[in-house]
């Protein structure tokens, strides 16, 4: 046994959880709060072939830092993930470890900065505004379908220099890989196979006639002298799509539906609109939607006192160390003026959320303008979570009506 | 008073930029911070002490002339 935070390994913490249930969808932050209670920071679930659930946050903390004992390599041979995810490739470079990782994120570093995400600020208040005018008058909108869920969509396929318009099927495809992998696996499947075949058109489209777009230059990019073969290029690209596309949009819809029950913060924010980048890091830790990364166990090993084995499966839920009562004082309370709030909901270590200056600018804007037009929104019916909320909790269907306004430019001619 | 961001510890997510940004300067193809030069003298040391506090890898150091301070865990 290697040097370990424990001397030994006790009984094995088993708990009953399971991450992609109706009850975890339904009760996320009581289910995460039994965990946490249970006075451990990591236990084994029997569920999906058996995994471990690491959700305290020293334990979360340690496990990311240590990428040599908790591999986020993924392939065909040893597929990772609870269940293994359906694609077979590996996503780039979220599944790969080492100084690889460095080398792949390398190639957007200049995109994807803050000074990159910054740049782009004006255009996401441009979106924003369009998506907010197609409703604004009517006085009833679905706020998940009309703006949470297409702006960040939007805004990665124009990135990437791709036909903005096709942005339902890409959306479509990508909640099948996300929500449907573990109870309809033929639909995740399906959606793979859908998104293979566009990216491959999109690299087709560009190979000799680069244009200046991420996606081209991703194409011209050598990684230690060599181009990227074609299956590194659609995992890289699938990883921009995907982490642009759902986790953002489940953010925002969460916090919407929490200041439909918070009216005191809500009017806060209205009254100061400068409070928001504090409450955006406290939204963060209370309502990030990004649960599902995964790792594979490397070694035996005793980690925060439990016996890991070689090849167990382990689940990273970094939301729910945003959560843990012994770092955050009342941690299921959304209290702004917390004086400190290191929160991991982009994740830690070499895998940090490439995205996360363009995630943090699309949640301000996107729910600072929701707050200063309809600043008067209810919930008018029902609200739907994804079926699914292993992977990504978020709502699919958030309705809501309000005093309807002027639109802020000309209507498009259609 | 010394501050420093250990560069094998910053991951980039840039919050001491964005909290104190006379204070800690990005670095765009290095996804890294560190601190602006001269800023030890210019700025409080609460903002130093606070942007440790901030930083979720516990990546900046600050020493106080009385010791080791720093990144408290």
């Amino acid at each position: 046994m290697s040097a370990a935070r424990s001397a030994v390994a006790p009984g094995r913490h088993e708990i009953e959880f399971d991450h992609h249930s109706p009850e975890f969808r339904d009760h996320c932050p009581e289910v995460i709060a039994e965990l946490h209670a249970s006075g451990c920071p990591l236990g084994y679930s029997k569920q999906h072939g058996g995994y471990w659930a690491i959700y305290g946050y020293s334990a979360v903390y340690d496990a990311v830092q240590n990428w040599e004992l908790f591999s986020s390599a993924h392939s065909q041979e040893t597929p990772k993930g609870v269940p293994p995810t359906a694609s077979p490739d590996p996503l780039i470079p979220i599944d790969v470890d080492g100084p690889l990782v460095q080398d792949f994120r390398r190639v957007v570093l200049g995109w994807m900065s803050p000074t990159g995400a910054k740049g782009r600020e004006p255009r996401i208040r441009e979106i924003v505004t369009e998506l907010i005018d197609n409703f604004i008058e009517t006085g009833h909108a679905d706020l998940c379908q009309d703006l949470f869920t297409p702006l960040p969509a939007r805004l990665i396929l124009e990135i990437l220099g791709w036909d903005v318009d096709r942005w339902p099927e890409w959306i479509e495809w990508f909640h099948a890989i996300v929500h449907d992998r573990t109870e309809f696996p033929e639909k995740a499947e399906a959606a793979i196979v859908n998104i293979h075949a566009n990216v491959m058109k999109e690299i087709e489209a560009r190979r000799g006639h680069p244009s200046n777009d991420l996606f081209s230059e991703i194409l011209q990019a050598r990684i230690n002298g060599k181009p990227f073969t074609d299956a590194e290029l659609i995992g890289y690209a699938n990883l921009l799509l995907v982490g642009g596309m759902d986790t953002s949009a489940g953010l925002m819809g969460n916090v919407a539906l929490y200041l439909d029950q918070d009216l005191e913060l809500r009017q806060r924010l209205i009254d100061d609109p400068s409070l928001m980048p504090r409450a955006t890091e406290e939204f963060l830790r209370h309502d990030s939607p990004a649960y599902g990364l995964y790792r594979t166990v490397t070694r035996d090993e005793v980690f925060h006192g439990q016996q890991l084995r070689k090849g167990d499966r382990a689940i990273l839920m970094f939301p729910a160390a945003g959560l843990d009562p012994s770092r955050f004082d009342r941690p299921t309370e959304v209290n702004i003026d917390r004086t400190s709030n290191r929160h991991m909901a982009f994740g830690l270590g070499p895998h940090r959320c490439l995205g996360s200056h363009d995630a943090r600018l699309i949640f301000e804007v996107s729910v600072g303008e929701v707050l200063r037009r309809l600043p008067d929104y209810r919930v008018s019916g029902e609200v739907l979570r994804f079926k699914d909320a292993g992977d990504v909790y978020g709502l699919c269907s958030l309705p809501v009506t309000f005093t309807p306004g002027p639109r802020s430019t000309a209507a498009a001619p259609r | 008073m010394k501050v420093w961001v250990d560069p094998t510890k910053c991951r980039g997510h840039a919050l001491c930029v964005g909290n104190a940004p006379e204070a800690f300067e990005f670095i765009d193809l290095e996804d890294r911070a560190v601190v602006r030069a001269g800023a030890e003298s210019t700025s409080e040391p609460e903002v130093f002490l606070s942007a440790a506090r901030e930083c979720p890898e516990r990546a900046i150091i600050v020493e106080l002339e009385d010791g080791p301070g720093g990144s408290p865990s």
